[in-house]
């Protein structure tokens, strides 16, 4: 038990609070809006689910759901998404080896038979249609970091916004 | 032979003026006749209008020396002379701020046992209560940013409060860091402890100077400042553009939050380097920076006025009169048919407009119902009648999308009116619906079909009509509410009509009839037979209407401006405008209403209108200006409202030519006399009419020289 405290309080590391930070940076560039941001209530998910946020600019709270807990069961994660099928766009920050098999099943219509990598501090992004997910795009935190890197050395100019 | 009326020194310039406005707001921080929580809260409004200032004027006017615009307002300044004007002035405005809080404010609340502790201050029950608080509530929500070069800098939120740390690596011995937290805005600036006796508080800003160092193990910390990033929040759209108006506001409106940084406000004993660095990363220059003596988010004191449990030390709250029908009229139609209702609110209630909608919307009798919207509550009665409505009448409503910072609340309002069946339309493109009109339909009992009609000056909104001054007419007049008919006319259909009278419309034709008053005034005067006007406003700015009224003053016209805000036009001017006062009263109530009175020889106008006298009310909104036409509520507007405003010697400041605005100093016993505080008691029943003194009007010139005066009691 006391094992598990620990691991629910244990925070992001430096690089992982890099990487938060590339794919919230990312998901801006992209133009990415949400609606809601949902988080495992672990407290490692919850900074990422913050940095992400952040760079987003988005300002109301962080919510946290047990469904997104590493031992949580897909059956959980199913009433989840459809609690929230009225929000056009959601971000869901959970944990592996859980979430993986979650965006395995929502693309694959709940067999599993998709084979995903999807990496520690990767960003999926997923059209749903009932029940039924399409995989749009994924981008592993390397790779959002080589795009950041390639646009900086680009010169950008100072402009105010118009 | 008349003065020229185009010289630029005879206008004050507008951000000068506004900075004016907002050192008045300051005054009544400072004044210690006001109760203390209430003083507490003016300085808070000084400090979250000081921030919309930064937001949408300094990042508008940053935005055109950047683009090379080059035009003036009628007092010519350059645009590099206004941000010389503006920097100048908002330091020493920041500074009187802060003087305001340690000097006066802080003393204040500590003589009636509120205090503000700084760590060292705490008691070991206080300490352990911050302890758990920190681990409980503070510590799940912090993430600690190191900025690095090689990385980029850390989104920093418009307005948020944030920690800057200047760290250094353990073991390491060159290099400094600096380190970035963002306070999530779900915790509370201000922070209640235990305390045995009186009320106590911590500033949450404290609080993370003192916890945040250890989120950066490995580090050691040289110095921990909070600061404060302020942003451009101009919406660029392009509504000639936009195929869909509704998703262009939405995508702005995102991005928006990453306006350019226009201003830092950051703790005045903040390590300089962290104030280099993060300077550095805005691009800001030094002006933009601000150094703050006290907490950096003095907006934020408004939670002092709000969590403080003693009402003795806040206004003593006041009953708005209810309307009352007499027991002749069953409901309100039966009453509007018999004469027309104008209510002053917040003295009376607004709940009389939201019945009048809300008693329409349930009356199977009404047909149809159409309504204007600009700001409106968080939960509105109004709009949730109109959703209901919809079930069974035809509800039109004409919803802005672009009322500055409630965007985001009115496209949630368009979604919910549209799913139930409301027809929501968007207005003229490039104009925004500012007019605030309410129409219905109703099959009569008579057998006849009549429309009926609200005009007001202040927003449907119930949370700021009770602090708010605004006019509303409810009238059946069949002028009038034909005249309404074809406003909305024009708004949905876009079609114009060649005339609107008895109503005149921005921005067809209020503008010229505006001006055209205003001139036949001065041919009264020059008649030799009695003419006056007396307007009140939220600001006057229109060069066009000012030089209009400097030719009225020239030809003898009396001229009474009752302006709040901004006023460019200089009263007292010699041989311009010795017959203009301008006075601008600024009290416990938001003065919002547009109030306009014109003499014309003895057969006096009185209007009300949704516009002030501002280039952007005249021509680039649609706005509406309604004339009264009962006797009995003309003889209230000007009597009793206009009556009271004339006569405040307490809360009226006036304007000289010179830009500056000074109290009146009263005679030997002449007594306090506050046009709020009257028309409160009035509505509650303790005062009458009769206790109005005489109008301050007009000094004689022998007077003008010996009169002292006095600034900031």
């Amino acid at each position: 038990m006391l094992n598990a405290t620990k691991n629910e309080r244990r925070p992001l590391d430096e690089e992982g609070v890099l990487q938060a930070r590339y794919v919230g940076r990312l998901l801006t560039n992209l133009d990415v809006q949400v609606e809601c941001i949902i988080s495992s209530p672990l407290k490692r998910a919850m900074q990422t689910a913050s940095l992400v946020a952040n760079e987003l600019a988005f300002e109301n709270p962080v919510h946290t759901e047990d469904a997104l807990r590493p031992e949580a069961p897909f059956e959980q994660f199913q009433h989840l998404i459809a609690q929230h099928r009225r929000h056009e766009a959601i971000i869901l920050v959970g944990h592996n080896p859980n979430l993986t098999e979650f965006l395995s099943k929502t693309i694959s219509e709940n067999t599993g038979a998709a084979q995903v990598d999807f990496k520690k501090g990767a960003v999926a992004k997923v059209e749903l249609r009932g029940r039924s997910g399409t995989l749009h795009w994924l981008v592993t935190p390397k790779i959002a970091r080589a795009l950041q890197n390639n646009l900086k050395s680009n010169s950008l100019p100072k402009t105010s916004l118009k | 032979m008349n003065r020229s009326v185009d010289d630029p020194s005879l206008y004050l310039n507008r951000e000068a003026s506004w900075l004016a406005f907002n050192r008045r707001v300051l005054e009544e921080a400072n004044d210690e006749r006001n109760p203390v929580l209430e003083r507490v809260k003016f300085l808070a409004i000084t400090a979250s209008n000081l921030d919309e200032f930064f937001e949408v004027r300094v990042a508008g006017l940053l935005q055109r020396i950047e683009d090379g615009f080059i035009d003036s307002g009628p007092d010519a300044l350059s645009a590099q002379q206004e941000r010389e004007l503006i920097a100048k002035e908002t330091h020493e405005f920041v500074q009187e701020q802060y003087s305001c809080w340690n000097k006066k404010l802080l003393p204040a609340m500590a003589r009636e046992d509120i205090r503000v502790l700084h760590l060292n201050e705490l008691d070991a029950s206080q300490e352990a209560f911050i302890d758990t608080y920190c681990q409980k509530e503070v510590d799940p929500l912090l993430t600690p940013v190191t900025v690095d070069p090689a990385h980029p800098f850390p989104r920093v939120l418009n307005k948020a409060l944030c920690i800057g740390l200047l760290l250094k690596r353990k073991r390491r011995a060159t290099g400094t860091y600096i380190g970035v937290i963002t306070v999530p805005r779900v915790l509370p600036r201000l922070l209640r402890l235990p305390s045995k006796s009186g009320i106590h508080y911590i500033f949450l800003a404290d609080l993370l100077t003192y916890y945040a160092p250890r989120l950066y193990r490995g580090y050691d910390i040289v110095s921990v400042a909070s600061f404060r990033v302020t942003r451009n929040s101009n919406l660029y759209v392009e509504e000639e553009e936009s195929r869909n108006l509704l998703e262009s506001v939405r995508t702005e409106l995102h991005r928006r939050r990453k306006g350019d940084a226009v201003r830092l406000e950051i703790d005045a004993d903040a390590h300089p380097e962290i104030a280099e660095r993060l300077q550095q990363n805005f691009e800001l220059e030094n002006w933009q920076v601000f150094q703050t003596e006290g907490p950096v988010n003095l907006s934020r004191l408004y939670n002092f006025y709000e969590a403080t449990e003693r009402p003795e030390l806040k206004y003593k709250p006041f009953l708005s009169r209810e309307l009352r029908l007499p027991p002749s009229s069953n409901n309100i139609f039966d009453e509007l048919r018999k004469r027309d209702i104008l209510l002053h609110h917040p003295f009376d209630s607004f709940e009389a407009v939201v019945d009048f909608i809300e008693s329409a919307a349930k009356d199977p009798n009404v047909v149809s119902l159409k309504q204007t919207i600009y700001r409106t509550s968080q939960n509105s009665p109004i709009v949730q009648s109109l959703i209901a409505a919809a079930a069974e009448k035809e509800v039109i409503v004409v919803l802005e999308l672009k009322a500055r910072f409630d965007e985001a609340t009115n496209i949630q309002w368009a979604r919910s009116m549209e799913d139930a069946g409301v027809q929501v339309y968007h207005g003229l493109v490039g104009l925004k619906t500012h007019c605030k009109l309410s129409l219905l339909v109703r099959h009569d009992p008579d057998g006849v079909t009549r429309r009926y009609v609200h005009v007001g000056t202040g927003n449907y909104n119930s949370t700021t009509s009770r602090f708010y001054t605004d006019v509303s007419l409810l009238t059946a007049s069949p002028e009038l509410t034909s005249a309404v008919h074809s406003v909305f006319h024009y708004l949905t259909a876009h079609a114009e009509a060649s005339t609107y009278a008895p109503i005149t419309v921005s921005p067809l034709d209020l503008a010229t009839n505006t001006l055209w008053l205003i001139q036949r005034e001065t041919e009264h005067a020059r008649a030799g037979r009695p003419a006056r006007i007396i307007a009140k406003m939220n600001a006057l700015l229109d060069k066009n209407v000012i030089q209009s009224l400097y030719r009225a003053s020239q030809e003898g016209v009396k001229i009474e401006l009752i302006v709040r805000g901004m006023c460019s036009l200089r009263p007292g001017v010699p041989g311009i405008s010795e017959n203009i006062t301008v006075r601008s009263i600024i009290g416990r109530l938001l003065e919002h209403s547009r109030i306009f009175y014109f003499e014309n020889g003895g057969e006096e106008e009185i209007y009300i209108a949704s516009a002030d006298w501002m280039p952007r009310n005249l021509y680039e909104r649609v706005e509406v200006s309604c004339p009264i036409f009962d006797a009995g509520l003309k003889q209230r507007v000007k009597d009793e409202i206009l009556g009271a405003y004339l006569a405040d010697n307490a809360k009226a400041r006036f304007l000289d030519r010179n830009g500056n605005y000074t109290h009146l100093r009263r005679s030997k016993g002449q007594q306090s006399f506050s046009a709020q505080d009257f028309l409160i008691s009035l509505a509650e029943g303790s005062a009458t009419v009769a206790d109005i003194p005489e109008p301050i009007t007009l000094l004689p010139k022998a007077e003008r020289g010996r009169k002292k005066r006095l600034v900031n009691r």
